[in-house]
């Protein structure tokens, strides 16, 4: 317990005791079971959830609920972290997708404040008005400099996919520093596990768009890499005449392993990345229940946050499904597991 | 002169053994509480339990108090006459006050956080109160024994 | 139901012209016809097939689609395809199919040759949008095909029809009356023979009769 963050000891303590309020099993069970959406909202009405349910006027406006509860995670950490700059770093990626979403707004002219999530570290009308002027002073700096570019490069190429690669990437590096900075080893360990995981999906995704052609892949891989992971863009790149099976084979003995071999093993045989995105989430979500061994500090904050995000996850894949009438194995095949 | 300087470094012991511990102690309680409060935040019923464990960590301190007496007590702070120590004499009650000073402090703040991070334990699960106050029990052992040795120590020194 | 006209034989050789011209053009009309049905037949047949494949096709796109939807958000799905990456120039031309105009597509790429057609990044999107939208972009090009096949199928079906109206009322109608018509002038100018020539046969008798 190095130079054991006791400041956290309320903070700690009242997450400790929210976790107590997350959906179990039997209830996400229950709700893949119930006969249609409504019903399932039903069960999401016994929850935690109950407010925010009995405010809906149809089952179709669940995405209301779940935009809130981030939002309502966020204004709890503000109050009761000692360090909310900290915990915030994981909300600023919902001012990222505010930032993709207003960017590429502004120059289609097209209105997307209903889409803006008030999740992130700044108010959506703030980050409105910043991109409007082309302002960045705002933002972190990496992000500023990427949403500068962004704007600069979409405005003259029309490549709308440089807005989120270069936002993306910022994002992670800024992530990946400042974790650095603060030493926070716990999530800098699970940012660059989370990082590693999409990189060998965007591979696998690269791969598949290129068709087999290795220069393709070279030439692809780095507009989608993302940087603070364990495996260098040199690792992949060295790897792309190889076909994935033996990919897979060389990390097997790395914690990551069993996902690449399995995630793999299935998209070979479906062409469907769903497994391995499945399998990728659970186990990002089995290192963040870890932090069950920390006393005090950030990580139970940040894993709560995580468990919420994986529980809204939850209940939009079974509301989603129950709504078109998905049949509950389908359903469950894409259910991620539960936190609690 | 020499029986001066030997009761001032008696006192000093006497003062370090209620000091320290109690300083440890405060920590501790603290940081119980801060825990504690987290939890009935959400859970107001959980009042009761947490005192309970909050008042773990604060026996140190009267552990610290109890050695403090005993010192004065044998050096005549309450008889009025202050007892006529030699330097050997005042170095001797102040090493016996070390065992509790040092390890009444420390193990009051490693108590608060053990206790603190099982309010964390019994939010989830309030059936393992008893698991938290046996791990709390555990690491006041250790106050206990220095506690004891003080003790041993106190009542050894020939005045 | 004759056409009321003078029965002369002026009128005769005037209607008989139209009748025989009703009649070939009848025998035209209905070559027509016969060939605009096969030619509908054949169109009706790769519509069918076209729109099958295209709803089935479909049907799966916004199948993977839904699916993406169950795995990431509203805004961040929205996020990821609002600014759409290729632009299409779509061109209206003109096939002539039995003299139907029928619009002709053609279209082509206006953005630059990218690598790939996903208008989004990789790290926050699920890849299961990525298989709807590669199927959605395979399916465009179909998409236009049927749009114009439908049309030409819809505009032949209209061809074929007023053609019909053509030859039923040339058959039903004009060349029934015509021929009735050219029936009753030369009825009529056969009477007016026979009575011309019973009355030279009576005059010639009370001529004879007078003369006696």
């Amino acid at each position: 317990m190095r130079g054991a963050k006791t400041e956290y000891a309320y903070a700690v303590a009242r997450v400790r005791a929210l976790e107590t309020g997350l959906l179990d099993r039997s209830k996400i069970e229950r709700m893949v079971e119930a006969k249609d959406a409504d019903e399932a909202l039903k069960v999401l009405g016994e929850t935690p959830y109950a407010p925010a349910v009995g405010q809906l006027q149809s089952v179709y406006e669940y995405e209301v609920i779940l935009r809130q509860e981030i939002a309502a995670v966020r204004e709890l950490f503000r109050k009761i972290s000692p360090h909310p700059e900290l915990t915030d770093l994981f909300f600023l990626r919902y001012d990222v997708l505010n930032l993709k979403l207003l960017i590429k707004g502004k120059l289609l002219g097209q209105e997307v404040g209903e889409f803006l999530v008030p999740a992130g570290t700044i108010p959506p009308e703030k980050l409105a008005a910043a991109v409007a002027n082309s302002n960045w002073k705002e933002l972190p700096s990496e992000l500023a400099a990427a949403a500068r570019r962004a704007e600069e490069s979409l405005a003259e190429e029309a490549d709308p996919q440089l807005v989120d690669t270069l936002l993306d990437r910022a994002y992670y590096a800024h992530l990946t520093r400042v974790l650095g900075e603060r030493g926070e080893e716990f999530l800098r360990t699970l940012v660059s596990l989370q990082v590693d995981l999409t990189n060998i999906k965007t591979f696998i995704r690269v791969r598949h768009v290129a068709g087999g052609d290795a220069v393709r892949v070279r030439e692809l891989l780095p507009r989608f890499f993302l940087p603070g992971g364990r495996l260098t863009l040199d690792y992949f790149l060295a790897q792309a005449e190889e076909p994935l099976t033996a990919f897979a084979d060389r990390l097997a003995k790395d914690s990551i392993g069993p996902v690449v071999g399995e995630g793999v093993a299935f998209w070979q045989r479906e062409k469907s990345l769903t497994r391995y995105e499945k399998l990728a989430d659970d186990f990002l979500l089995a290192y963040v229940k870890k932090s069950r061994l920390i006393a005090f500090g950030a990580e139970p904050l940040v894993a709560y946050l995580w468990a919420k995000e994986n529980e809204i996850k939850l209940i939009r894949i079974i509301l989603v499904g129950k709504i078109n009438g998905l049949p509950a194995a389908e359903i469950r095949e894409r259910l991620r597991d539960v936190y609690a | 002169m020499s029986g001066f300087a030997g009761i001032v470094i008696a006192l000093l012991g006497a003062a370090i053994a209620v000091a320290l511990p109690g300083i440890g102690s405060a920590i501790g309680v603290g940081l119980v509480g801060e825990s504690a409060s987290g939890l009935v935040t959400e859970q107001p019923e959980r009042f009761g339990q947490t005192l309970l464990l909050q008042a773990l960590p604060g026996t140190q301190g009267i552990y610290g108090l109890l050695s403090g007496f005993l010192i004065m007590i044998r050096i005549g702070v309450f008889s009025g006459q202050l007892a006529d120590l030699t330097v050997t004499q005042g170095l001797e009650i102040f090493m016996a006050a070390i065992p509790i000073a040092i390890v009444g402090w420390l193990s009051a703040i490693a108590q608060g956080k053990t206790v603190a991070a099982g309010v964390g334990l019994i939010a989830k699960r309030p059936e393992d109160l008893g698991k938290v106050i046996t791990y709390g029990a555990m690491v006041e052992t250790y106050a206990v024994l220095a506690f004891l040795s003080t003790l041993l120590l106190v009542r050894g020194v020939a005045v | 139901m004759e056409i009321r006209v003078n029965p002369t034989r002026m009128e005769l050789n005037r209607l008989k012209r139209r009748l025989a011209m009703a009649q070939r053009g009848h025998k035209l009309l209905k070559d027509k016809r016969d060939e605009l049905m096969r030619q509908f037949l054949v169109l009706v047949k790769k519509n069918k097939e076209l729109r099958e494949e295209v709803e089935e096709r479909l049907a799966g796109a916004f199948r993977k689609f839904m699916l993406a939807r169950a795995v990431m958000s509203a805004e961040a799905v929205e996020e990821a395809i609002m600014y759409p990456k290729e632009r299409l120039e779509v061109k209206l031309g003109r096939q002539n199919i039995m003299s139907v105009h029928a619009p002709k597509l053609t279209w082509e790429k206006v953005s630059r040759e990218t690598e790939s057609i996903y208008p989004y990044g990789f790290a926050e999107t699920s890849a299961e949008l990525d298989d709807s939208i590669s199927t959605l972009a395979e399916l465009l090009p179909r998409l236009l095909e049927l749009a114009e096949v439908e049309k030409a199928v819809m505009l032949l079906a209209a061809e074929i029809e007023r053609t019909r109206r053509r030859v039923n009322a040339l058959e039903y109608v004009m060349i029934p009356q015509l021929a009735s018509t050219v029936r009753y002038i030369t009825m009529k100018l056969d009477e007016n023979e026979r009575a011309s020539l019973t009355r030279l046969m009576k005059v010639k008798d009370i001529v004879r009769a007078k003369g006696v």
